[in-house]
């Protein structure tokens, strides 16, 4: 599904290079539910943004379903990110300006379908989160588990292959966490979503199908 | 187009009220000032009543003379009837020619047993109501046939006849005009002082005065002339024609040593706007320079303040330009949605603008539209005709365009190049 090969990742300032990933070399399979592990600062969110398109490696290369995206450019990555690949992060980063079924609609917008198909497919995921009855609710009146509900909402809405979700329970306390948790685990296993996680928690990444571990940039396990 | 836009516009707006105000008076008083100087343009050149024809007009108001004996020196000012006559009346291919005296005079005028009132008078031939349209509402223009026996007839403005008669139900009436007894023919709507050629209080036929006695260097006079084209397409083969006229009352005056200089009279309304003197052409293009430059001036200005604000609104919105190219949106497809978003709120600025230019226009008439070189103590007048031009409105929704476009474009190409983890993490690099 995922296939990264030689990714190195290196951030240059005037007076010092960073090395973030050093040669990773990585298979996902489809259907996997991957963690990645780590001390902060090993580089796992630098390879979920590079896994997710947001982010391009200083060298090496990403194939997705058999496509190199080395090459591609701003309109194909998009596209490519909007078809393929949702994200869930851990500050959920919804749009405070719109409400929750407009957050979710977002992946839609950038797609040519009707306004009344985006509206009824977005009804359809809330709903799968259990969140319908807050559709209309602006995310500053939603609580953190809410949130980060609406966001996994908003990452499937579109039916992407790929969830890709950082520290998605990083902000939210035990009882939101189990809840993201199960929601993540049900899109795995009864939807056959692929899904990435970096998360700091032992008790979740050993509820996934493989662990990776990272440690100064290279994976170590 | 989407209603997100307005949802999330109004969302944004509400988020900081104090510099939404800022940004939104700020733009709103740009665009006021701008189309303050648009309206002054424009109630120069648009059409409405009595000039509806107007860009069908030609009009030569003066006429400039040289003689052997003078030099460089030549002679400029209105011409005389007679070669009015010779020179456009007799042209074919215009709809009409109309002669008038070239401002309006003052007059004395007074019904028997009151008192006399001075009024601002036009002296025209019959074809004149052909060129303008005036309304009438009561009676009719003088013809042909009045007109060439001089009967004294008299057209009056609505409110002059109020003040004389305290109605209007007056035509047959005879007023004294000048001490000359004239019947009353037709009543008119009030034409404003802004109609600069069709502007007066009574019209009456320049064959009733002495006025056609006034001459002066053989050709000069008091009147100036009107031509009515069928279309604007007819103007060049006009000017042709008139040249032609030129060449052959040149040829008559040379005998005596005169030449008509021809100026490339005759000249369109906006060429005529800009005629300050007799005895120079206006340059067009000079004049459009100065425009051009005054309006990038006061496009500029609230421009480079609006791009700031832009800038900072679009900062504090740095973590959703990362979640929306996160989920999909292409660096085109956001540079589009943030000027749409920044055009929508100019645009908004732009109507409170208008509002503001209209209101301005109503209640500061006598500032806005002070003439210099008045021939009348009345006030300008204006109204919503004169106002409410559809090009007002496209030039307001250019120039919010434009202000738009020059203070949203550079922040929001910025944005749309911020790399999406650093977008993310709020960070603009």
């Amino acid at each position: 599904m995922i296939t990264l090969t030689g990714i190195n990742k290196i951030y240059r300032t005037r007076e010092i290079e960073t090395q973030a990933l050093e040669n990773v070399n990585l298979e996902v399979n489809k259907g996997e539910f991957l963690s990645i592990m780590g001390p902060s600062g090993c580089g796992k969110s630098t390879l979920l943004n590079i896994m997710g398109l947001l982010d391009t490696p200083t060298n090496g290369t990403i194939t997705i379903n058999g496509t190199s995206t080395e090459k591609m450019k701003d309109r194909t990555l998009a596209e490519f990110r909007n078809r393929m690949i949702g994200f869930v992060f851990q500050s959920f980063h919804l749009i405070n300006s719109l409400n929750v079924i407009d957050n979710v609609e977002l992946p839609l917008t950038y797609r040519k379908i009707s306004a009344k198909e985006s509206r009824h497919l977005a009804e359809e995921v809330l709903q799968k989160v259990g969140l319908s009855h807050r559709m209309h609710h602006m995310p500053s009146e939603l609580s953190g588990g809410q949130c980060q509900r609406v966001a996994i909402a908003r990452a499937i809405v579109g039916d992407p292959e790929i969830i890709l979700a950082d520290e998605p329970t990083g902000n939210l306390d035990s009882k939101m966490g189990t809840e993201v948790m199960d929601i993540l685990h049900r899109l795995n296993k009864e939807e056959g979503r692929t899904i990435i996680m970096v998360t700091h928690n032992e008790e979740q990444a050993k509820q996934t199908s493989r662990t990776i571990r990272f440690f100064d940039g290279r994976q170590v396990e | 187009m989407n209603t997100k836009y307005f949802k999330q516009i109004w969302a944004h707006l509400r988020q900081d009220p104090v510099v939404s105000i800022i940004s939104v008076l700020g733009t709103a008083l740009s665009i006021f000032l701008i189309m303050l100087v648009v309206m002054l343009q424009q109630v120069k050149v648009a059409p409405f009543s009595p000039e509806s024809n107007r860009s069908r007009i030609l009009y030569a108001q003066y006429i400039s003379i040289s003689n052997k004996k003078w030099g460089d020196g030549s002679s400029n000012g209105p011409m005389d009837v007679k070669i009015a006559k010779e020179l456009y009346k007799s042209l074919k291919t215009p709809e009409a020619v109309t002669i008038y005296s070239v401002c309006t005079i003052p007059a004395v005028i007074s019904i028997p047993n009151s008192g006399t009132i001075t009024t601002d008078a036009l002296l025209t031939d019959a074809d004149f109501w052909h060129v303008f349209d005036f309304r009438f509402i009561k009676g009719k223009p003088y013809d042909q046939v009045s007109f060439d026996a001089a009967i004294p007839s008299i057209v009056m403005a609505e409110s002059m006849a109020r003040q004389l008669f305290g109605n209007i139900d007056i035509i047959g009436k005879n007023v004294e005009f000048n001490y000359t007894s004239y019947r009353i023919v037709g009543i008119v709507k009030d034409v404003s002082t802004l109609a600069s050629t069709a502007y007066a209080q009574v019209w009456v036929p320049y064959t009733t005065t002495s006025y056609i006695n006034n001459i002066w260097c053989e050709v000069g006079g008091s009147f100036s002339t009107a031509i009515l084209a069928r279309s604007r397409k007819d103007f060049s083969a006009i000017r042709t024609e008139c040249n032609q006229q030129l060449a052959i009352s040149n040829k008559k005056l040379s005998e005596k040593g005169y030449k008509i200089l021809s100026r490339n009279r005759p000249y369109d309304q906006e060429k005529k706007t800009i005629t300050y003197g007799a005895n120079i052409e206006p340059d067009i293009n000079a004049d459009h320079r100065q425009k051009i430059i005054i309006f990038i001036i006061l496009l500029l200005v609230p421009a480079i303040n609006l791009s700031s604000m832009t800038q900072s609104r679009l900062r504090r919105r740095i973590a959703e330009i990362g979640i929306r190219r996160a989920f999909g949106s292409t660096r085109s497809k956001l540079l589009k949605n943030i000027i749409t978003e920044s055009f929508i709120v100019s645009l908004l600025a732009g109507i409170i603008g208008l509002i503001f230019c209209f209101a301005f226009a109503y209640l500061g008439t006598d500032i806005l539209f002070a003439q210099p070189y008045q021939s009348t103590f009345c006030q300008p007048t204006i109204d919503t005709s004169i106002l409410m031009q559809p090009a007002t409105f496209l030039y307001a929704l250019g120039f919010c365009f434009v202000l738009n476009l020059l203070s949203s474009l550079i922040p929001a190409w910025r944005a749309s190049r911020i790399n999406i983890v650093n977008a993310l993490n709020g960070k603009i690099k």
